[in-house]
């Protein structure tokens, strides 16, 4: 039995993610998470019939209580095989109005979420046998610079350098781990980024999920360890 | 078979030169012992690992197998004055009928390293490796004594493996006569007369021994692990 975990599953990425995953039919369990219950079992209903698809109500903000949530998915599911980090956040705000809530919650989520989860996950993925997987969501964001956005670029820049990092020290257990960081693309997210712009002419959300599915495939074997840009020119 | 593997991990590293005992310094971002712990988890003959080591480090072992999600059952021993000591020490908590003794300072013995070894029909058995250099004998006034000759010669490797109750009379032997050695092969050889077979270990099968080892470590790391499992 094979399990993919995703978070952020609710909308954009990780909802696209999580439909282009299910068509590998690659993972026989397929975890999506999310705050928005509602959302997963829309997200869920778009999926399709070939994997087993559990929905998990989860605040990825709540850090401490990740390891248990990763128990509980291994103890359910028998096996982690893949980590797909997606839930992402931001509050843009220059430097002068920010708050150090604002920094501290888009740290909380952007950074230390998917940091524990990575280490909760490795804890299971070192027993595979086979190659695990890592992909962390990183952003353009995170190596160009924009006015207003510091906190989010700041969070996302560490998130570059985590997953190389990480693709190192967890070679030796077979584990990959992929950064991808995608330019403009048209999320609820991107909307609190940039609201004025129109949405149906920058790259959509299901873009971005075909090349995460491609990460996250067995075929994929050359793209890990590097931050790889999706960018619709 | 079923074996108990007994982790010598009590050094001090008075040759290394640190605070902190070499085996529980870091290669490739993990500390040095936790390289074996990882690989003897994953070999289904070793039922037990006894972890020989000062007390003081025992809640430092723990909490590498929480955190590296180790699933052998493990035994903490408090290590003796002498290496020989330690062995001894751990041979009597073994609950297993053959031993395999390794130590922490030892990083990069594979899982297929210890399955050669676990493999070989032979009931004593000892890594070795060739010594590709000229070996000379020197006496106590600090001049050459003898011509040593290359070919009969080799250099211990661990892990080892033994039937427990062969090594543990030679041990007890030595007690008795005070007599100090510094590998367990030559023991079953000089007390018992048994055989002991001699398997042709890896040059990558470094001691970490002094500072430059650690450097020259991370290089062997980085080259034959991080290359081969993925």
């Amino acid at each position: 039995m094979r399990t993919c975990i995703i978070t952020g599953a609710s909308a954009g990425i990780g909802r696209a993610s999580a439909i282009e995953i299910t068509k590998l039919r690659e993972f026989d369990n397929i975890v999506i998470i999310s705050r928005r219950e509602d959302e997963l079992q829309v997200t869920k209903s778009l999926m399709g019939k070939d994997a087993t698809v559990i929905i998990k109500p989860f605040d990825v903000g709540n850090v401490e209580k990740i390891p248990e949530l990763i128990s509980d998915i291994y103890n359910e599911c028998g096996s982690i095989d893949c980590l797909l980090n997606i839930a992402g956040y931001t509050d843009p705000q220059f430097l002068l109005e920010t708050t150090e809530e604002n920094i501290y919650t888009t740290f909380r989520i952007n950074v230390f979420a998917p940091y524990i989860l990575c280490k909760e996950c490795a804890k299971f993925m070192k027993l595979n046998k086979k190659n695990s997987k890592i992909v962390n969501i990183a952003s353009t964001a995170g190596s160009t610079p924009r006015p207003g956005w510091s906190a989010y670029a700041m969070s996302k820049a560490a998130i570059i350098e985590m997953s190389l990092t990480l693709a190192e020290e967890l070679a030796p257990y077979a584990i990959k781990v992929y950064c991808l960081s995608p330019g403009r693309c048209a999320t609820e997210l991107r909307k609190k980024l940039a609201p004025e712009e129109d949405q149906s002419k920058i790259m959509q959300p299901d873009a971005v999920g075909k090349e995460i599915a491609r990460m996250a495939s067995d075929a994929e074997n050359c793209l890990d360890g590097q931050n790889i840009i999706v960018r619709q020119k | 078979m079923e074996y108990t593997m007994i982790l010598l991990s009590a050094g001090r590293g008075v040759r290394f030169g640190k605070e902190v005992p070499k085996q529980y310094l870091a290669i490739a971002g993990k500390p040095m012992v936790v390289h074996t712990l990882e690989n003897a988890d994953k070999i289904q003959e070793i039922k037990e690992i006894i972890v020989v080591c000062n007390e003081e480090y025992f809640d430092t072992i723990k909490g590498y197998i929480t955190n590296y999600n180790i699933h052998k059952k493990i035994k903490l021993t408090e290590g003796g004055a002498t290496r020989q000591e330690s062995v001894y020490k751990g041979l009597l908590v073994a609950e297993y009928d053959s031993v395999i003794i390794h130590e922490a300072a030892r990083p990069f013995v594979s899982v297929e390293d210890y399955k050669k070894l676990i493999d070989c029909n032979c009931e004593n058995v000892t890594y070795t490796y060739p010594i590709p250099y000229t070996v000379l004998k020197k006496n106590e006034d600090g001049f050459i004594s003898d011509i040593l000759k290359r070919d009969e010669l080799v250099n211990i490797q661990l892990p080892q493996k033994f039937v427990k109750q062969d090594i543990l009379k030679c041990h007890e032997k030595a007690i008795e006569d005070q007599q100090f050695f510094t590998e367990d092969a030559g023991m079953i050889k000089h007390y018992l007369d048994k055989d002991v077979y001699c398997l042709k270990g890896q040059g990558y099968n470094i001691k970490i021994t002094e500072y430059f080892d650690l450097l020259f470590g991370e290089a062997l790391y980085r080259e034959i692990y991080m290359k081969e499992n993925v």
